[in-house]
């Protein structure tokens, strides 16, 4: 075939039956990737909802139990989890929102201090932020409480409802942030000129052209916020269980860690959540349907204002607040917890170093920390990768085989991870591949579990990519090979990096599939974490949360020093 | 070679130089067969699969490698995670663990029945001394070096003179109303001593509901329990020592109370696994538990021992021969309850 070009002859393009045949693997491969590495684990759990007795153990085909779904106070369960999903998902959307615009659009100083700052409370265990929280917001003797009380203001208690939902909001914005903030930046600022021209106030401008624009990114960070928070126990367990506070997630917790361990009926309450991602996916889908998202086109973006109004310091006001709140005070809880010989707040336990002599020396601790850090690139960078092809499949290519993909790589979103490390062993323990008993059944874990996050980021970013950029390389004669790699990797990495990111930091926070499937004498942080909460070191475990933040805090800024090097835009 | 491609090159070398690296450290953790000979000659290594907090096994490990020269490998997990990954290995003919540690007589009866565990040889069992009943299965598949002890714990700065608590039915006291914690009902260490209690006359079902008509305060951890306790938010708790002893140590105003007419154990069991790659090494570190040093070892990390004889950490805590224990479930009966256990316990605690 030849093509002309507007200044030259005609030429022959390279393309070949053999280029289109060659292409064809690069689509179908990743796709029966995840045949291995979701479908049968999944169907594994599906498995064991139909079996008497845990796995190894001789059992019998049963429905049994399935009657965790109507006895056992199931109902309230529901209630309570749609009552704390449904409010931290809409809090977590405002604020997260709020401050997504505010440092993309409104000129805030400081804005890239703020941009790093906006992530710190994802970098802190769930278990340790609530508990840090209980701190803050203990009734008698809390930190905040006992201001409050000085100054006469009524006090907070944070064993109640109030305490569940804010605190899960709180480590849900910065979920919301990183799937809104490469969106907004995609959108090209000529669009809201053109809508102020016109004479729309800004309110109008945002809600009529910029919100209807990002809309797949707020539906992707709805659906992961609300399915995630679904699966989170953490908060719930810490803080509500006082407040006879009971969810879904905390409820398979127990069913498989203690008391009368029913893997069963937690393999069943597991595939419920699964159905849920899927059912939530399916609203995603159909609330974005046919409709164009267009943001990254063939046009130079306009360049931000540089002059700052009003809505500038309205938008510092809220980042600094939303720092004092989410980062200053914990993290101050946690400093000043690692200080003490027992925790305290009256400040009359003394000061020592001697939590971090004892992390120092905690078994394995060197090994623990390679071992996180390592597995946890590897995930976010094979999460981004394969996020990449995938995307490109679900959004480029849709038909059935997208449609398989996006469904597929989503249905992990609330499944328990504990229980799914479990089909994992049972997938891979009889293997001949060498992956059990080694540290890369890890790894495969954190993609399988983790996948879903990188995916929403990633097909977001997809459907603000004009289709014309790639038709007008092909034109010019460019391979598809060369189109991927030159036009469209760079303009979706800004989203493909935040989903990474959101990897990376829930795999080093990731306890219960790590708990389970870690090789002997091949120990990661979540390890240690539990070790401490189980035995009630909370001192120790603040220690190791300071050094852990530390070190998360190190690894995004370096992701993020990477993306603004490579991006585009 | 333009931006483009040398950026893209520098991001695969770096990723390539992580997997590299990665690759060369890595391997497999698991004991090859070839290296587990039944003569046990090459058994340099041992696995132990174990419940405890890797820093309390740590100093115990320390010793028997220094003593042996045997590397010993932890694996450390829920008691549900040990017990899950050990039978998915042994259903699936894969041997890697040697040594199991596991709390609790109902976990360990499932490993029994299961088969996962193997008798204890007799250069073990001749090693063991005379138990009290409370801490011994009696059938030779374990034997336990430490228990978790559940009684009471208080703030010392906030209750004084005769409100402090002595036995299990103070709490019932109006004094105590709302302002104490018991343990979450699923959680298997609560199963297990609130089932005993049940058993015994003088406290039964009907103090279990007075418990939580006295407006007990449910906990899902015994360190939330604890650091409750300090803050002030509960003055007492039903709980577990091995969670209170290390905090008064660190200078905690809060004081552990042992029942005079009883107390529930929840023994630790230390176990030989069904097939396990290096039965000599095994042996050898089960015989290092029941030695003096170990039994030290344990009680600087804040453990409480099953052998008398050893003091305890710190000096004025009681060893388990000047206390008295409520008798030993039936482990069976016990197994059986904890389905009908769970919904009372909700119910009686109104969690």
């Amino acid at each position: 075939m030849l093509i002309s070009t507007l200044d030259g002859p005609r030429r022959p393009v390279a393309r070949t039956r053999f280029a289109t045949w060659i292409s064809r693997p690069i689509v179908y491969i990743p796709a029966l990737i995840l045949i291995p590495l979701i479908i049968l684990p999944m169907l594994f759990l599906l498995y064991g909802t139909f079996q008497s007795a845990p796995p190894g153990q001789h059992g019998s085909w049963t429905g049994q139990n399935y009657d965790v779904l109507w006895t056992g106070g199931f109902l309230t369960l529901v209630m309570n989890s749609l009552i704390l999903v449904a409010s931290s998902t809409a809090i977590a959307l405002v604020v997260g929102g709020a401050l997504a615009l505010a440092l993309t659009r409104w000129n805030v100083p400081a804005a890239r201090f703020f941009d790093s700052v906006t992530l710190i409370p994802a970098y802190i265990p769930a278990f340790v932020g609530a508990i840090a929280w209980s701190f803050l917001l203990s009734p008698t003797s809390g930190y905040l409480n006992t201001a409050f009380k000085a100054i006469g203001l009524p006090t907070v208690n944070i064993y109640s409802w109030f305490g569940v939902i804010g605190v899960t909001s709180l480590y849900s914005i910065p979920l919301v942030y990183l799937y809104l903030r490469p969106a907004l930046l995609s959108v090209d600022r000529s669009l809201e000129e053109a809508g102020r021209m016109l004479g729309a106030g800004q309110a109008k401008v945002t809600r009529t052209i910029l919100f209807p624009l990002i809309r797949p990114a707020i539906f992707s960070a709805a659906l992961v916020v609300f399915v995630h928070t679904l699966s989170e126990f953490a908060v719930v367990g810490v803080l509500g269980v006082q407040a006879h506070i009971n969810v879904i997630s905390l409820r398979i917790v127990q069913l498989t860690t203690s008391g009368p361990v029913d893997p069963g009926r937690a393999a069943v309450l597991g595939v419920v959540l699964a159905a849920v991602s899927i059912f939530g996916l399916t609203v995603v889908v159909r609330g974005v349907g046919k409709n164009s998202f267009v943001t990254i086109g063939a046009r130079h973006n306009a360049d931000a204002p540089s002059n700052r109004g009003a809505a500038s310091y309205l938008g510092l006001v809220l980042c600094i607040v939303y720092a004092l709140v989410t980062v200053v005070l914990p993290v101050a809880v946690l400093v000043i917890g690692s200080l003490q010989p027992y925790l305290s707040t009256t400040f009359s336990s003394g000061w020592t170093f001697n939590n971090y002599v004892l992390m120092a020396n905690y078994p394995g601790a060197l090994t623990s920390i390679g071992n996180s850090l390592m597995l946890s690139v590897l995930a976010a960078v094979g999460c981004a990768l394969f996020s990449l092809i995938l995307a490109y499949i679900v959004v480029r290519r849709r038909g059935r085989l997208g449609a398989f993909v996006n469904y597929v790589s989503s249905a992990p979103l609330a499944v328990p991870h504990m229980v799914f490390a479990v089909a994992l062993i049972w997938m891979w323990v009889g293997t001949p591949f060498g992956l059990y008993g080694t540290k890369w059944i890890l790894l495969v874990a954190y993609i399988a579990l983790l996948l879903p996050y990188s995916m929403r980021a990633a097909v977001t970013a997809f459907q603000q990519l004009d289709p014309v950029l790639e038709e007008a390389g092909r034109m010019s004669g460019a391979s598809r090979a060369r189109v991927g790699l030159r036009i469209i990797t760079p303009l979706v990495l800004p989203g493909v990096i935040a989903g990474g990111t959101i990897v990376l930091y829930h795999a080093m926070q990731e306890i219960s599939a790590s708990l389970i499937l870690y090789s002997a004498g091949q120990p990661v942080i979540p390890v240690a974490i539990w070790g401490l909460v189980s035995n009630g070191q909370y001192a120790q475990l603040f220690a190791l949360s300071v050094v852990y933040v530390a070190m998360i805090f190190a690894l995004v800024a370096g992701v993020g020093w990477f993306g603004r090097r490579f991006a585009r835009l | 070679m333009s931006k483009i491609h040398s950026r893209v090159a520098v991001s695969i070398a770096a990723i390539a130089v992580v997997v590299t690296m990665s690759a060369c450290s890595s391997g497999s953790s698991t004991p090859s067969s070839s290296s587990t000979a039944s003569t046990g000659k090459t058994e340099g290594t041992l696995t132990l699969y174990t419940e405890r907090d890797p820093q309390e096994i740590a100093p115990v490990i320390t010793d028997f490698e220094e003593k042996t020269g045997i590397q010993v490998q932890v694996f450390a997990s829920t008691a549900a995670g040990v017990a899950a990954k050990l039978e998915a290995e042994e259903a699936s003919g894969v041997h890697t663990a040697d040594v199991i540690e596991e709390s609790g007589d109902t976990n360990m009866l499932a490993l029994e029945t299961a088969g996962n565990l193997a008798k204890l040889p007799k250069s073990v069992t001749s090693l063991i001394p005379k138990q009290d009943p409370a801490f011994t299965r009696g059938n030779g598949y374990s034997f336990s070096v430490t228990t978790t002890l559940v009684g009471i714990a208080y703030n010392t700065n906030l209750v004084k003179g005769k409100n402090i608590p002595k036995e299990f039915t103070d709490l019932l006291s109006p004094y105590f109303k709302g302002k104490f914690s018991v343990p979450i009902s699923t959680n298997s260490t609560s199963i297990q001593s609130f089932y005993q209690m049940t058993k015994l006359s003088y406290l039964g079902k009907k103090y279990i509901t007075g418990l939580g008509n006295n407006g007990a305060v449910i906990s899902a951890h015994s360190g939330d329990q604890v650091s409750s306790l300090i803050t002030g938010d509960q003055v007492a708790a039903i709980t577990n020592d091995n969670a209170v002893w290390p905090q008064i140590v660190n200078g905690a105003p809060i004081k552990f109370v042992y029942p005079s007419k009883g107390l529930a154990a929840v023994n630790a069991y230390e176990a030989l696994v069904t097939g396990a790659p290096h039965p000599k090494a095994a042996a050898a570190f089960l015989q290092f538990l029941t030695t003096k040093k170990a039994q030290q070892d344990l009680a600087t990390t804040g453990s409480t021992l099953t052998i008398p004889g050893t003091p305890l950490v710190p000096a004025n805590r009681p060893t388990v021969d000047k206390l008295k224990f409520f008798t030993n479930p039936d482990t069976a009966a016990l197994l059986a309850a904890q389905s009908t256990m769970v919904p009372f316990l909700t119910t009686a605690l109104h969690e």
